[in-house]
């Protein structure tokens, strides 16, 4: 009994010796969350207070077009005004987190609004409303009365800014060619407008045809493609002045799809000469042409990367077309794209790490993205006819051209969010194709 | 001497001899004691481990539900604090027009990027954020938070005497208005809770909770000194750290720890407010988040980064305020876990891992 006794404790106390390590806990308690959701954060922004007597309109004004621009992005929900249990009436008075907790209210902006004469003050801020704590310093914009809409966005793009951590997109441009009358004899002509679709202003009439128009990178020029000769020619514009000469006029050739370099100061474009299409870089100041390839098939559609080393461009030499990198002097292509169907119009993101592509399979048009070494192929849309995107200037949002079938079909300018959602329509007026995203102003 | 010699070796020689010999020819004891061992093995190991797995699952099931009811009178004591310190957020105002914008910049296509107040927001803002985290923290809880905390603990309570309730509600009428007297009709513990929320100091009525109440004062003071100090959190860090592991070393190896249930409890309770930006460069971020809670569950103090990867400073500093965000917003009246273990959870680390998102 002595022996079974001890054999007992024994055993007890080895199995406490080799249990105890597992059961005890050192240090804090750790725990990893890998599901979270997916939805818009909901915000709060009451109408800016108006500072001054004639400010009551634009105050209200300029909180709306702020409250469009972030719920626009599909990020953020507006918390309705109606539900706000508590109100700003001074921009300096503390802010009543508890009051915004309970509605729910993950972020706040406040702001003020004073009008002296023709000039507009706006100050904001940002509040974190469960941490309790403001989100940067308080911003104060001044301008002119006119230029309200454009401060709303300034103060959109702070916002956005300092709650996502990435640089905002409201305060931009987006030039596109405007379409009208039936399919069968449209007009064409360039037009610029807000990205949102305000201030519309046509830069051309619609005596020829223009295509694919392009911001430089200061957003002051525009390139385009136009048959203002005849044959395809590219023109540069001066938004500003609405003034424009021809880029390249080379007798017997054609020339298309030009897009700036990064700096600004040369052109990368497609020149068909002889029958044969291949990349030329052309040197604004000088006129002088480089030639980047010099293969017998198609290659168009080039766009530089953003530090300007290198060039995606769209070429059939493979048979269909694909999507090739090369470096920007010219050299030895890579092919990036090996999915089925057929790839084109690549567009580097403004980012950098990924790639914007139309791409046509099985008679559907898609909308696409990939790394840029023709990884994580991912297909954003999916209609009878998209094509052409182009990137916000925060690498962020994508807008292209949508298409309808018929004879009827009419074109159209949509959005789509870099993760496929938030798909909708560009509010334009008439149709529109061709679009291309302006830098950040 | 001779004849001694002989006894003595005889009689030794006959008492080893036996020991040796009797040994040998018995047999029985050993095959028993095999026997024995095998039959403790299997049958008693079993007995063993189930009566020692049995009380700790009781002890921690059945002890939660006691320390939530402290939880309201904490909350009832912050809205005091809350008035204090608002007047400091009209100073930022006041150095904003100190700086002169420049009105060309917007009016131009030139990019101007704002003119900040940049001297002295801040300086400002610092104090604002330490006066917020005060404020709002109290006005909050109070609303949402007596009427389901106090519901459930007086009803556990009552047992003894329903009779009580009567005269409860009696006492109640009097003090306040007549409306909540009596749509709290049925619920007559939750009027005597109330009062007890304005008798704070008074924790002798509750007498259960007592022990827990007792730490909860002790706890709200070391949280509001690293809040007014940014600057000076490493060192506030350092010393909360200094006398923690006092506390902790001598009550953490006390309790059992958590079990699985449990911790996914918190998890499911923090990542259902975890909201990612899947296309944002934070989708790329894993932060490890760090915080402290009191006896309610509620997180004291600060929520801090200690580490991320996977993105540059930008993205990270996006991705804990999403992780700040969530285990802020999720704790309401305080994470539900289970109090006679708070040793084991008073320090939590959460991983916020956003790759399986990335793939939605």
């Amino acid at each position: 009994m002595m022996r079974l006794f001890a054999t007992l404790v024994i055993g007890i106390l080895t199995m406490g010796q080799f249990a105890h390590p597992v059961m005890a806990q050192s240090g804090p308690l750790r725990i990893e969350i890998t599901d979270g959701v997916i939805e818009p954060m909901p915000y709060a922004v009451p109408d800016f207070v108006a500072e001054t007597p004639g400010s009551n309109q634009v105050s209200k004004d300029i909180s709306r077009v702020i409250a469009a621009d972030l719920n626009g992005t599909g990020l953020f929900r507006e918390i309705p005004t109606k539900a706000h249990i508590s109100s700003i009436t001074n921009f300096g008075s503390p802010v009543q987190f508890a009051d915004w907790k309970a509605v729910n209210a993950q972020a706040l902006i406040t702001g003020g609004v004073s009008v002296s004469g023709n000039q507009l003050e706006v100050k904001f801020r940002v509040y974190d409303v469960f941490a309790g704590t403001e989100l940067g310093n308080g911003l104060r914009f001044k301008g002119t009365t006119d230029g309200w809409r454009r401060m709303a966005h300034k103060v959109a793009d702070a916002v956005y800014s300092r709650i996502t951590g990435e640089g905002g997109y409201f305060d931009s441009r987006v030039v596109y060619v405007a379409e009208t009358g039936p399919k069968n004899d449209r007009k064409k002509r360039l037009a610029v407008m807000d990205y949102d679709g305000a201030n519309l202003q046509y830069l051309t009439d619609s005596s020829s045809i223009v295509l694919a128009p392009r911001f430089s990178p200061t957003g002051d020029r525009v390139l385009y493609t136009s048959y203002e000769t005849g044959f395809p020619q590219v023109f540069v514009l001066d938004v500003g002045s609405v003034r424009r000469k021809v880029l390249s006029n080379e007798s017997g050739t054609m020339s298309f799809a030009p897009r700036f370099s990064p700096d600004g100061k040369s052109v990368v474009m497609s020149v068909t000469e002889g029958g044969n299409t291949d990349l030329y870089k052309m040197d604004i100041a000088s006129g002088k042409r480089q030639r980047l390839t010099s293969t017998p098939s198609i290659e168009t559609a080039p766009s530089y990367s953003p530090d300007g080393s290198k060039i995606v461009f769209e070429s059939d030499r493979s048979g269909t077309p694909q999507l090739y990198i090369m470096p920007a002097n010219g050299g030895e292509a890579t092919r990036i794209s090996f999915g089925k169907g057929r790839y084109g119009t690549p567009v580097w993101s403004p980012r950098g790490d990924l790639i914007a592509f139309t791409k046509q399979n099985k008679g559907r048009f898609h909308i696409g993205v990939m790394r840029t070494d023709g990884s994580e192929e991912r297909l954003l849309t999916a209609s009878f006819l998209d094509e052409g995107p182009t990137w916000s200037p925060n690498g962020r949002v994508i807008m292209f051209t949508r298409e309808t079938r018929g004879a009827g079909g009419t074109s159209s300018l949509y959005s789509v969010d870099v993760s496929g959602r938030n798909l909708k329509p560009v509010k334009i007026n008439g149709g529109g194709s061709d679009p291309a995203w302006s830098p950040l102003q | 001497m001779h004849i001694g010699h002989y006894i003595s070796g005889v009689a030794h020689t006959g008492l080893i001899g036996w020991v040796l010999l009797g040994g040998v020819f018995d047999s029985d004891p050993p095959p028993m004691e095999v026997v024995d061992i095998a039959m403790i093995s299997s049958a008693e190991f079993d007995a063993l481990t189930q009566s020692q797995i049995a009380p700790e699952t009781s002890t921690e099931i059945a002890l939660p539900q006691p320390p939530e009811e402290t939880e309201p009178a904490p909350e009832v004591a912050a809205p005091e604090d809350a008035v204090v310190p608002q007047p400091e957020p009209i100073e930022p105002i006041e150095a904003e027009p100190e700086v002169a914008p420049d009105l060309a910049e917007i009016v131009d296509p030139t990019p101007p990027e704002p003119e900040v107040a940049p001297e002295p927001t801040p300086q400002l803002p610092t104090p604002e954020t330490d006066t917020a985290v005060i404020i709002p923290n109290a006005p909050v809880e109070p609303v949402p938070a007596p009427v389901e905390r106090v519901a459930p603990e007086p009803v556990a309570q009552p047992e003894p005497d329903t009779t009580i309730a009567d005269a409860l509600q009696e006492a109640t009428k009097p003090d306040e208005a007549g409306e909540a007297a009596e749509e709290v009709k049925e619920d007559t513990a939750p009027e005597a809770a109330s009062t007890e929320i304005a008798t704070e100091p008074k924790q002798e009525e509750v007498a259960s909770a007592a022990p827990t109440r007792s730490l909860r004062p002790r706890l709200r003071p070391a949280v509001r000194e690293p809040q007014p100090t940014p600057a000076e959190d490493a060192i506030a860090a350092a010393l909360a750290e200094a006398t923690a592991p006092t506390e902790s070393t001598s009550t953490a190896p006390s309790g059992p720890p958590l079990t699985r249930g449990e911790k996914d409890g918190l998890r499911v309770a923090v990542q259902q407010c975890w909201v990612v930006d899947v296309g944002s460069r934070a989708a790329d971020v894993t932060v490890v988040v760090g915080l402290s809670l009191d006896q309610n569950g509620k997180v004291q103090g600060d929520v801090r980064m200690l580490s991320y990867e996977g993105g540059d400073e930008a993205a990270a500093k996006t991705a804990f305020a999403a992780a700040r965000r969530a285990v802020l917003r999720c704790q309401k009246n305080g994470y539900d876990l289970p109090a006679e273990k708070y040793d084991h959870w008073r320090d939590v680390e959460i991983t916020f891992n956003p790759e399986k998102m990335r793939s939605r």
